[in-house]
């Protein structure tokens, strides 16, 4: 039964302009690096630096996207009754629930993964050199970032009244734990090689 | 057989309680109507039924299954019209009827039900787009996809033109020779009076009363009322007429007696008033309404 929530509310998420634009955003984003990477990196032109040359692009964009799809999995529809329509179908909250998480996961990491694996092929053609457990890991470990952001935002999605806390919440947890640490981590860094305690 | 079954159910929010210890037996193959002024209980009921809410107390099942414990059992059993949704925004008419049908594992004709409910020509419009009348014809014909065994509809008319009420009572007419049971709440009288076998009325969360209409006419004095015409004042002579037994009311207005009497009071009552000096230029007999019965039923428990 989850699968006709899942088509239902693809259906409703694709539809939106703002998430195509954003998801195209990080493939784009990612399609770039692939591209420029080979010609800007050091050598040797590996899979494997190149997963350390995108990683802070995909760490960047993917949250604010994750929580885009799944801030108002829930509420919204909640709020707008439509939800009623689906409750009154003899679907279970739990299909509901994991419907709408693959719903708004399969477009973002069909995206991402198709953008890496072709980023992949950039930097492998003509010089590069494909490292593929490694490189198949690192798609992996990606696409799951991408599921873990959705489902923190389809969980805000569900545990709160409106669509406006729900915006408010969700965007909140990425700016703290991902943009927040990501700074005091560098202004440590900063501070550390600057008094001297480390070097470089 | 029972279509629906509830057993001291109860609800209760912090102090306010919602439904009061609900015994109701809804038989296979009837069409009820759930009546009450706004806020008795009756969305609290039938949320329960749909497992929107959780009774504080008591039990309810459909068609056997209980509606708590095997919630997805009894939504593929019914179809549902309730209150306070809104269409998906994104989705055409169509759109929706294929979800139902999808989520129903039905094999009904999308085309066909929007014809039934009379809005196949919208059915490639996005359903935002539509009033509110035809949004309540589209999650009508939500509701009928799969032939289902019961019908649970929380004040279908809402919404509806009075040509589109009349629809709605003939789609009911129609779901109900097929074999469906028909459970609707409503707080339009006229609407139950059309159409169903039995009425329960609930009031502050308490069922008041069950029966059918025809009993319910019977049990409120006789249930006629006589309007008669007489040309002049009356001025005592209301009073001889009180004075009668089988007789509830006797009200003036504009050179016009109104009385509630029982069927076989009316002519003493003429005959009286005519015996007093008074024209009886004319008179006819009407029927209570389902809307006296209301007012008398709930009235006294305010």
């Amino acid at each position: 039964m989850w699968r006709i929530i899942a088509t239902q509310d693809g259906h409703l998420t694709v539809g939106s302009r703002s998430v195509k634009f954003l998801i195209s955003v990080l493939a784009f984003g990612v399609l770039l690096l692939g591209y420029l990477y080979p010609i800007q990196g050091t050598n040797p032109t590996t899979t494997a630096h190149f997963t350390g040359f995108v990683t802070e692009w995909i760490t960047l964009v993917t949250p604010v996207i994750g929580i885009l799809l799944g801030y108002n999995a829930v509420v919204s529809e909640r709020e707008s009754g439509s939800l009623k329509l689906s409750l009154v179908l003899p679907h279970s909250r739990e299909d509901i629930l994991l419907g709408k998480l693959l719903g708004r996961t399969v477009p973002l990491v069909t995206a991402l993964g198709a953008a890496l694996i072709l980023a992949g092929a950039l930097v492998v053609y003509p010089f590069g050199e494909l490292l593929l457990l490694n490189f198949a890991v690192f798609v992996l470990v990606a696409i799951c970032y991408a599921i873990l952001w959705v489902s923190i935002g389809l969980a805000v999605s569900i545990s709160v009244s409106s669509k406006r806390r729900a915006l408010v919440s969700g965007f909140a947890i990425p700016t703290v734990f991902v943009y927040g640490l990501h700074s005091i981590e560098r202004a440590v860094r900063v501070g550390l090689s600057s008094t001297g305690v480390t070097s470089g | 057989m029972v279509a629906i079954k509830a057993t001291r159910l109860s609800k209760r929010y912090n102090t306010v309680v919602a439904l009061d210890r609900i015994d109701l037996t809804v038989n296979k193959g009837e069409t009820f109507g759930f009546l009450g002024p706004n806020g008795a209980g009756k969305s609290t009921f039938i949320n329960i039924l749909l497992d929107l809410v959780k009774p504080s107390d008591g039990e309810v099942s459909i068609l056997g299954n209980n509606c708590q414990d095997e919630g997805v059992k009894v939504r593929n059993k019914i179809g549902v019209l309730p209150e306070g949704y809104s269409v998906f925004d994104r989705l055409t008419g169509r759109q929706h009827i294929e979800y139902a049908i999808r989520s129903k594992d039905a094999d009904d004709n999308p085309i066909e039900i929007l014809d039934r409910v009379g809005i196949r020509e919208a059915a490639d419009r996005k359903a935002s787009e539509y009033s509110k009348g035809m949004a309540q014809r589209l999650v009508l014909g939500m509701a009928l996809v799969g032939s289902p065994e019961l019908l649970v509809l929380d004040e279908p008319t809402s919404g509806l033109d009075p040509n589109g009420a009349a629809e709605m009572r003939d789609i009911l007419r129609e779901e109900n020779e097929r074999g469906a049971t028909i459970f609707f709440s409503s707080h339009i009288l006229e609407q139950v009076e059309a159409v169903c076998d039995r009425v329960g009325i609930l009031q502050n969360g308490e069922l008041v009363t069950v029966d059918t209409i025809t009993n319910l006419r019977s049990s409120l004095g006789g249930g006629t009322k006589l309007l008669i015409e007489t040309g002049t004042e009356v001025n005592g002579s209301l009073d001889t007429v009180r004075g009668l037994s089988d007789v509830e009311t006797a009200i003036e207005n504009d050179e016009t007696i109104e009385v509630t009497c029982t069927d076989d009071a009316k002519m003493d009552v003429i005959v009286a008033l005519h015996d007093a000096g008074v024209d009886v230029v004319n008179f006819r007999t009407e029927e209570a309404s389902l809307e006296d019965m209301f007012v008398e039923y709930t009235a006294g428990g305010q």
